[in-house]
């Protein structure tokens, strides 16, 4: 077997040795380690193919995996088998200001699309402060929720190129049409490109993506808001975004937010005693043509709502020095260095789902029950709230430091993520994307759908070669 | 027993089973009624349509609709679930003992979360309906030019493309949790209705999104069930609580509060300038309907009577002074100073790109009485003025610029098909969308109406249509005939085995409106 993917990919692409395996065994989570038997390293979409179709073959699981970064479990190998790293498929294939989009390849960071982007005056649709290396296909792909609700649109995806379980090629949406663009995600036929999001790559590899971008604002002012509680937050925010204000707009916790900003870890514990409980970001940034006016007329509309709820928006929360120019860098320019998010401990152990903001702090509350009875400092509890989609919806996530070498912590952590996850479901969170555990909490509880997904997956992927054992698969 | 005589037994087990399971007031077969859903609103005959239903029945919720559509399955009866029937073209029946499944039982608003901005509806809620109650909160749901009268699932579920979908979100984004009856009877519920069956917020999920089964580019003209409940996205709407109308039809007048709305008509040498104008217009992210409307919508939607379309044609007051322009309206969503700041980018943008305003008395034409129609249409069917019918050569939905090849491409083909084509001064009507990130285009034309010239018409619509497949056209007028068209289409973009994979899963007795999507046994 090993002669035949050394075949296909090239000897120095296929790597069976033990540390290289146990680095793909194991993520950020705390779920049991699986091992591959290789690691592939494709660099093409011919490549992929001829991979997808000795796996059809052999009847070998492939796990896609696009970056080395990984924080929910998807790319174990739950039945063994080859992951497929797609890193080196890395390429920017186009940049069009024009229609504001650009088409990437699944090995395209963050980081890269970011500073690619910088030179046309546009700016990627990223979540919350990505990981620099992360990949910027799977995040759009697997849906993660971006920082700016202002848009009607919670997805930037537009149109791709998979190859499909069977090994076939496949393009949806508008750039299925040679002579088209790629600007349109219907079609075609009916909308497939819907049943490849949030896939975690059960049904298929996408070999490149077509997604929105913005224009990166020329002048930007951030306003900082800071409360007591999460349930105040919620109707000023509606209030805001109902009435188109500003782009970036969300909330984080104390916790979160000294995590965020301690780049020198000396400054944590101040950071910790400076903070507000909850501080909400609102950035307003000017359009490319008379973008000062614009903000302008923003800012007065802010202070009207802020005046209603006693608000002061400021240039900072907890007399933070500097906040808004690291904040704006912050978003603007993707930092290197350590990941934020493992500042406190080496992992962060998250849970995240849908809901309304006006139920944002009913569950907040559950989360704290829930740390406060596994022995947990809740001030040690990070607190994520991002509006969606003009904050019709919104996304919350609940993280919990682990320290993954600390045997008893991992077991009390992964046992209380376990149990508020079932609680919080049971309370009507939506886990839209659930990764490991959560997927038999979730998929218990819908019967057609899951049926429906178990058809769809005979359809597209009849010998279950794509990574199996995920999601109700 | 005779052939008649087997029909007739058969065809009253089966009125039997559809009385039992819904009440026999609620099943027709009458000819006075089933003759009225035979036809559309070109000749009869057109796309195979040849004969009246066997029955209509009139189910009420997920449960009768369901029920109807297992006795369907039992039988292996074909049925077609309808809206408002505007896209009567797919939604008449092509074969025999076919049963029309209509919502007219299902008309509620089951709710309206005015905080989180959503409606859950049932099939017969039109989009004005929807709409009047969006108003009352503060809060807006679009309208195609078909009018808001079309049946707001309908639209959904078809295409539902309209002007403030600019800023304000197309349909296909528009669909959260649905409440969906399979074509063999089975319930599918998606998005958060998927966990609990009372909230529909959410849209996707969970895992990979079943919402990709139900449209695509045009709808599924019935081939995947009936969906009997959706929830719906509403959008932030800074305008009175009330439509405002003076005046009595067909002269009314519909004037949004000038602090908050203001309509542009800016014209230009050439149709690539004007695109080139929507581009910066959508780049300033300014506005909230950004349309160039051919010279033909102009008068259609102006006429009150076939002879005023004709008498306008004649006049070429639109023609003169309309054509290449783009209609604008600016919105203050945060307030009358987000107007002010508008209409300045706005007039930066005008002056840089060379536009000129269109002359006054043709604003004062267009303005009051029509241009608010892509915000909420109440005069669609006013398409139909000039001959009795319309029809369309090119539908496509790509990047702005795409659009004027396509249209461009389709003047050709109206010249060449000229007659049955009536004049149409190159018929371009282009959208923007999603702050010009994708643009769409259709060429839209009066056509005679008799049957022998349609006919001829259509047969070299799907001869023009099967060229297009064969270039690789994908994006032409095809997925608007359904079933004829993909089966066409789907080996040559590759999706025929997933299509019919998925036809074969979800309809293994070929009931739901076949040849919808695709015939999979072809
Ligand atoms: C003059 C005219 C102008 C138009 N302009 C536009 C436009 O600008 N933009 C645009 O987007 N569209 C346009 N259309 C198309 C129009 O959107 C649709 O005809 C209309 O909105 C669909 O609503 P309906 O209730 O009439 O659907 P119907 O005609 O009743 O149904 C359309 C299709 O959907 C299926 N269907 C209906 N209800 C359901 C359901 N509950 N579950 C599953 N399937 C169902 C039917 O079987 C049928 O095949 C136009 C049509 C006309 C006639």
């Amino acid at each position: 077997m090993m002669k035949e993917l050394r075949d296909i990919v090239g000897a120095k692409n296929v790597l069976d040795d033990e540390q290289t395996l146990a680095l793909y065994s194991t993520d950020q989570t705390l779920n049991p380690q699986k091992k591959p038997f290789a690691v592939v390293k494709p660099k093409n979409t011919a490549e992929v193919q001829k991979l997808v179709q000795w796996a059809n073959t052999t009847l070998t699981p492939l796990v896609p995996a696009s970056s080395g970064v990984h924080f929910t479990g998807g790319t174990l190998p739950a039945q063994g088998g080859v992951i497929v790293d797609l890193s080196r498929m890395n390429k920017i294939l186009e940049i069009d200001p024009l229609n504001r989009k650009a088409k990437i390849e699944p090995g395209v960071t963050w980081q890269q699309l970011n500073e690619a982007l910088k030179e046309h005056d546009q700016m990627a649709l990223n979540p919350l402060f990505p990981h620099p290396q992360a990949s910027a296909l799977t995040s759009s792909v697997e849906r993660e929720p971006m920082l700016i609700p202002k848009y009607e649109y919670a997805e930037p995806a537009l149109t791709m190129e998979v190859v499909l379980p069977t090994g076939d090629l496949f393009v949806t949406g508008s750039a299925s049409d040679a002579h088209c663009e790629g600007a349109y995600p219907e079609g075609p036929g009916i909308d497939f490109w819907r049943l490849f999001l949030g896939a975690q790559g059960t049904m298929g590899i996408i070999t490149w993506l077509n997604v929105k971008t913005e224009y990166r604002p020329k002048n930007q002012k951030a306003f900082f808001m800071g409360f007591d509680c999460l349930e105040d937050c919620a109707d000023p925010i509606y209030k805001m975004q109902r009435r188109h204000l500003g782009n970036e707009c969300f909330v984080l916790s104390r916790f979160m937010m000294a995590q965020l900003l301690a780049d020198d870890p000396k400054d944590f514990g101040k950071l910790m005693a400076d903070l507000p409980n909850y501080t909400l970001v609102l950035v307003l940034a000017g359009a490319p043509r008379r973008p000062l006016e614009r903000i302008a007329y923003e800012e007065e509309a802010l202070m009207e709502i802020a005046a209603d709820f006693q608000l002061q928006p400021g240039k900072t929360v907890g007399g933070i020095a500097g906040l808004e120019s690291t904040m704006l860098n912050k978003l603007r320019n993707l930092s290197e260095g350590d990941h934020w998010k493992t500042r406190f401990a080496s992992s962060s152990q998250e849970i995240f789902f849908i809901t309304t903001m006006d139920k944002a702090a009913r569950y907040e509350d559950m989360a704290m029950g829930y740390a406060a009875t596994y022995g947990l400092n809740i001030n040690e509890v990070g607190v994520y709230m991002q509006p969606l989609e003009r904050g019709r919806a919104c996304h919350l996530q609940f993280s919990f430091p682990c320290e993954l070498e600390d045997e008893s912590e991992r077991e009390n952590i992964g046992s209380l993520v376990v149990e508020l996850s079932k609680q919080l479901i049971d309370e009507g969170a939506f886990f839209t994307r659930p990764y490991g555990p959560w997927a038999d909490m979730v998929y218990r509880r819908s019967s057609s759908y899951t049926a429906m997904l178990k058809e769809l997956k005979k359809i597209y992927d009849p010998n279950g070669i794509m990574n199996p054992g995920k999601l109700c698969f | 027993m005779t052939e008649k005589a087997k029909n007739d037994e058969r065809h009253q087990q089966i009125l039997n089973a559809f009385q039992a399971a819904i009440g026999v007031e609620n099943v027709k077969d009458n000819p006075a009624t089933v003759n009225a859903y035979f036809g559309d609103f070109l000749p009869p005959k057109m796309l195979g349509m040849t004969m009246p239903p066997e029955f209509v029945v009139l189910p009420n919720g997920t449960m009768e609709t369901q029920a109807v559509i297992k006795i369907c399955n039992r039988y292996k009866i074909p049925f077609i679930p309808v809206g408002s029937n505007q896209w009567s073209l797919t939604g008449s029946p092509n074969r025999p003992h076919t049963v029309i499944i209509d919502c007219k039982r299902m008309g509620a608003i089951h709710e309206i979360d005015e905080k989180n901005m959503y409606a859950v509806i049932e099939p017969l809620c039109t989009l004005a309906q929807v709409q009047a109650e969006a108003y009352k909160r503060g809060l807006y749901i679009g309208s195609p030019e078909a009018s808001a009268t079309a049946s707001a699932i309908g639209g959904h579920v078809f295409q539902g493309m309209w002007g403030v979908g600019y800023r304000l979100g197309v349909a296909y984004r528009n669909i959260l949790g649905l409440e969906w009856v399979l074509p063999n009877g089975e319930i599918l519920r998606t998005g958060s209705f998927s966990q609990d069956a009372d909230n529909g917020f959410w849209g996707e999920g969970p895992g990979p999104d079943l919402r990709g089964m139900l449209r695509g580019y045009a709808g599924a003209m019935g081939g995947v069930g009936m969906v009997t409940k959706m929830a719906v996205k509403l959008h932030p709407y800074p305008g009175p609580k009330v439509w405002p109308v003076e005046g009595v039809i067909p002269n009314q007048t519909s004037v949004l509060p000038e602090d908050r709305f203001k309509w542009h008509m800016v014209k230009y040498e050439s149709l690539e300038d004007a695109v080139n104008f929507m581009y910066e217009v959508g780049k300033a992210e300014i506005a909230g309907v950004v349309q160039k409307w051919p010279t033909v919508y102009y008068i259609m939607w102006w006429s009150k009577s076939c002879e005023e379309y004709w008498t306008e044609w004649q006049k070429r007051t639109f023609q003169d002074n309309a054509k290449n322009a783009v209609g604008v309206c600016l919105w203050g969503f945060t307030s009358g100073k987000q107007l002010e700041y508008e209409t300045r980018v706005l007039e930066d943008i005008i002056k840089e790109t060379g536009g000129k305003p269109v002359k006054k008395e043709v604003y004062d034409m267009w303005v009051p009485h029509n241009a608010n129609d892509w915000i909420r249409d109440t005069h669609g069917s006013r398409m139909m003025r000039a001959s009795g019918t319309f029809l369309a050569l090119r539908l496509q939905t790509d990047t702005l610029k795409y659009s004027i090849g396509q249209v461009k491409t389709g003047y050709k083909w109206v010249d060449k098909f000229s007659p049955p084509i009536l004049d149409s001064d190159g018929p371009d009507w282009i959208g923007g969308y999603d702050f010009g990130h994708f643009g769409f285009g259709e060429t839209d034309f009066p056509v005679e109406k008799n049957t022998e010239a349609i006919g001829d018409l259509m047969g070299k619509l799907m001869g023009m249509v099967k060229e297009d497949v064969t270039n690789g056209l994908e994006n032409g007028v095809g997925p608007f005939l359904g079933g004829a068209y993909h089966q066409m289409a789907a080996p040559v973009f590759k999706y025929d085995k997933l299509l019919k994979g998925i036809k074969r899963a979800i309809d293994p007795n070929r009931v739901s409106n076949p040849p919808h999507q695709i015939d999979p046994d072809a």
